[in-house]
């Protein structure tokens, strides 16, 4: 009985085995009306309410079928637990002479699906949408042509479809649009990978 | 008529007295000691008795015969068996003096002569069969006396018991002082000597007066634990040397323990306490006696012997004066001094850690450092450590602690990808790690050890933040994203085990 204590007390450390990859800085950054496309998404100092692109009101970010991206994945006899947490996310203008200045406040959701139209807004419940990351111009002071969203820690890989990589995100926005009638913006998340197999 | 009766009468009587004389003195010629005194006077009377009716029938035959059988005493010079032992007187020895002869005497007497005597001595405690018997020697001077020098080669001891024998030419006896079962006890004490310079010198030289010889010797003042100690002297004497020896004891002990000191060619002794006694401290002197007993002539002395300290055998452990010095000798594997090889190589191989070969220094006989080659089939490196050996058994228990760095490796050679941009981050597999094991180690830690070793490792690497870009960007599913990925630590603590060998051989 002695020796079986003696051979747990030194077999205990491997109770803290494990194998860990960090990754503090993974940003993926994505031109909402495309990267060489015209400007799509509505301005006109209009009164906020959701971000439409290219007549919709949600967008579809593919992460491509990147490697460790899933929620779990087998690494023979242990389980690769993976989860990829929003630091910041941020618009920054491209389309010259408009800027962030009029908006109030903006929030970057998950959506559920894909909206079929104008007037399908799959975040009409906000349960159904959590926030990635979110901005007051009250407290974060006045954007120009960078606003930044501060993240609240949500973990993304489990939002992303392991079918099609992708994201369903939705922007919904309070104040003023900029002031050209249309315009773009890349939008970029930050986020922080954390891929780790426990043994045993 | 009455003058003539009285003539006849006298002449009888003188002839009768005159053959009892002549018979009485041809019975003893050559135990002078039986002639009439006090001592032989119970025998005396016993013969009278026992020979009054002999002496009557030879007193009716001799009055039958006539004078010249009275006239013939040398005809029949013994004297018939009395049947008694003899008569053994002794004055007991109470002490003697430690490691000189001992000097036992008595006195014996018997009408028939005396057979003896015989001296049965032992040490005190010994067995009845461990008697020595020695015949004792009849003095030339007093008829009667006898006595026998114990050497001192049996003097050396705290006690000896003794018992004295003796019996009469017919057989008769014995008669004793003492008996096997009741012996006289002899204490030896040491010999009261003034003491002797106190041992600070190294040399001392000793040359009493007389015959003893003189005693040279550098004194030891340290020994290795467990490690046979070669005590040497020079002893030269005029009159020769005989029973020297080492008289040497714990310190705290009261005891010597002698250890006969044996000669090595010229004037030279030589005695080597033995590995078992060099267990603590010792204290020792050096004695000597010439051929005919004088002395002893000491290099210390009982009550003022060299202090020989003894030391645990490790490398800070100061030598003891050796005729060769150490510095001299170049040490091999069958030296003795094999147990302070301090460098030495280890091969080992294990998981995760890969293999290695190493270099070995011991510092200390616990403390082990290594450094040397790390290779793991993916590529080399470098890494060094430390092994803890609290012991050194036959088999010891360690604890080793390694770290290193492999510089190169190329994972290709294992995986099989075709992504440009995985292999490109493949190939350049570096890593830093550390390891914590507790082992077994098998053989002598001096020498040669195999071992077995079991513990955690820490494996850190880094990612180049290019090289997952380009992977990243190689999976990108929408050319409106860009991907941009910092540099990723990759760590690991993870089960280790391994087995290797050591061996020391400097």
């Amino acid at each position: 009985m002695r020796n079986l204590k003696t051979i747990a007390l030194l077999l205990l450390p491997l109770l803290g085995c494990f194998a860990q990859l960090e990754d503090q800085s993974v940003t993926i950054k994505h031109s909402l009306c495309g990267a060489s496309g015209p400007d799509c998404v509505p301005g006109g100092s209009a009164n906020l309410t959701i971000v439409q692109v290219s007549g919709s009101n949600t967008f579809a970010v593919n992460f491509g079928d990147q490697p460790l991206l899933k929620p779990s994945t087998a690494l023979g006899p242990a389980t690769l637990s993976t989860s990829l947490l929003v630091n910041q996310a941020a618009f920054d203008m491209v389309t010259s002479g408009a800027d962030f200045s009029g908006v109030n406040t903006a929030q970057v959701l998950a959506a559920p699906r894909q909206s079929t139209g104008p007037g399908d807004d799959p975040c009409a419940a906000p349960a159904n949408c959590p926030v990635l990351a979110s901005y007051n111009k009250a407290t974060d002071g006045a954007a120009t042509r960078h606003l930044a969203l501060k993240g609240n820690g949500s973990d993304i890989v489990k939002l992303i479809d392991q079918t099609t990589h992708q994201i369903i995100i939705e922007i919904t926005a309070s104040g003023t649009a900029p002031a050209p009638a249309l315009w773009n913006a890349d939008v970029s998340m930050d986020m922080g990978l954390n891929s780790r197999a426990n043994f045993p | 008529m009455d003058l003539r009766k009285l003539f006849v009468v006298a002449g009888a009587c003188l002839f009768v007295g005159a053959g009892a004389m002549a018979q009485t003195d041809s019975g003893t010629p050559a135990q002078p000691e039986a002639a009439p005194g006090s001592q032989a006077k119970p025998s005396k009377k016993k013969k009278k008795k026992n020979g009054t009716k002999k002496s009557s029938k030879k007193s009716s035959r001799k009055k039958k015969s006539s004078a010249p059988s009275a006239a013939q005493p040398a005809v029949e010079p013994q004297v018939p068996d009395d049947g008694e032992p003899p008569q053994l007187t002794h004055q007991l020895v109470a002490t003697g003096v430690r490691g000189k002869p001992l000097t036992i005497a008595a006195h014996a007497i018997d009408a028939n002569g005396v057979f003896g005597p015989i001296l049965s001595v032992r040490k005190k405690g010994l067995g009845a069969g461990d008697y020595v018997p020695i015949k004792m020697v009849p003095s030339k001077i007093v008829p009667g006396d006898y006595s026998v020098d114990v050497s001192s080669a049996l003097t050396n001891v705290d006690a000896l018991e003794y018992y004295i024998e003796a019996w009469d030419i017919a057989g008769n006896g014995p008669a004793r002082a003492g008996s096997p079962d009741q012996p006289i006890v002899v204490t030896l004490e040491e010999e009261q000597k003034v003491a002797a310079t106190p041992a600070l010198p190294t040399t001392v030289t000793i040359k009493p007066k007389g015959a003893p010889p003189a005693i040279t010797h550098a004194a030891l003042t340290q020994a290795l634990k467990g490690k046979p100690v070669e005590i040497n002297a020079r002893l030269v004497g005029d009159t020769g040397v005989q029973g020297a020896a080492v008289m040497f004891r714990h310190a705290g002990d009261k005891e010597y323990k002698a250890l006969p000191m044996g000669n090595i060619g010229g004037d030279d002794y030589t005695a080597t306490i033995p590995a078992a006694m060099t267990t603590s401290d010792l204290e020792y002197y050096v004695e000597a006696f010439d051929q005919y007993g004088n002395g002893p002539a000491r290099s210390g002395a009982p009550n003022v012997p060299y202090a020989l300290k003894v030391m645990d055998p490790s490398p800070a452990a100061v030598a003891v004066p050796a005729p060769v010095s150490s510095g001299s000798r170049k040490r091999t594997l069958d030296d003795d001094e094999g147990s302070q090889t301090i460098i030495g190589l280890g091969i080992d191989g294990g998981a995760p850690g890969g293999g290695g070969l190493t270099l070995l220094v011991r510092p200390l006989w616990w403390l082990r450092l290594n450094g040397g080659l790390a290779y793991n089939v993916v590529g080399f490196g470098f890494r060094g450590g430390i092994t803890l050996a609290p012991a050194d058994w036959a088999v010891t228990p360690t604890l080793n602690l390694d770290a290193g760095r492999y510089l190169s490796g190329d994972m290709n050679k294992f995986v099989t990808v075709s992504d440009p941009s995985e292999r490109a981050l493949l190939s350049k597999t570096t890593y830093t790690f550390a390891t914590a094991q507790l082992g077994l180690e098998f053989g002598s830690q001096r020498r040669f050890s195999f071992y077995l070793r079991g513990g955690i490792t820490y494996v850190y690497s880094r990612l180049s933040g290019a090289d997952i870009t380009a992977i990243a960007a190689s999976h990108n599913g929408d050319p409106n994203n860009t991907f941009t990925v910092g540099d990723a630590k990759i760590s690991a603590i993870a089960p280790c085990a391994s087995l290797g060998f050591n061996i020391f051989v400097y």
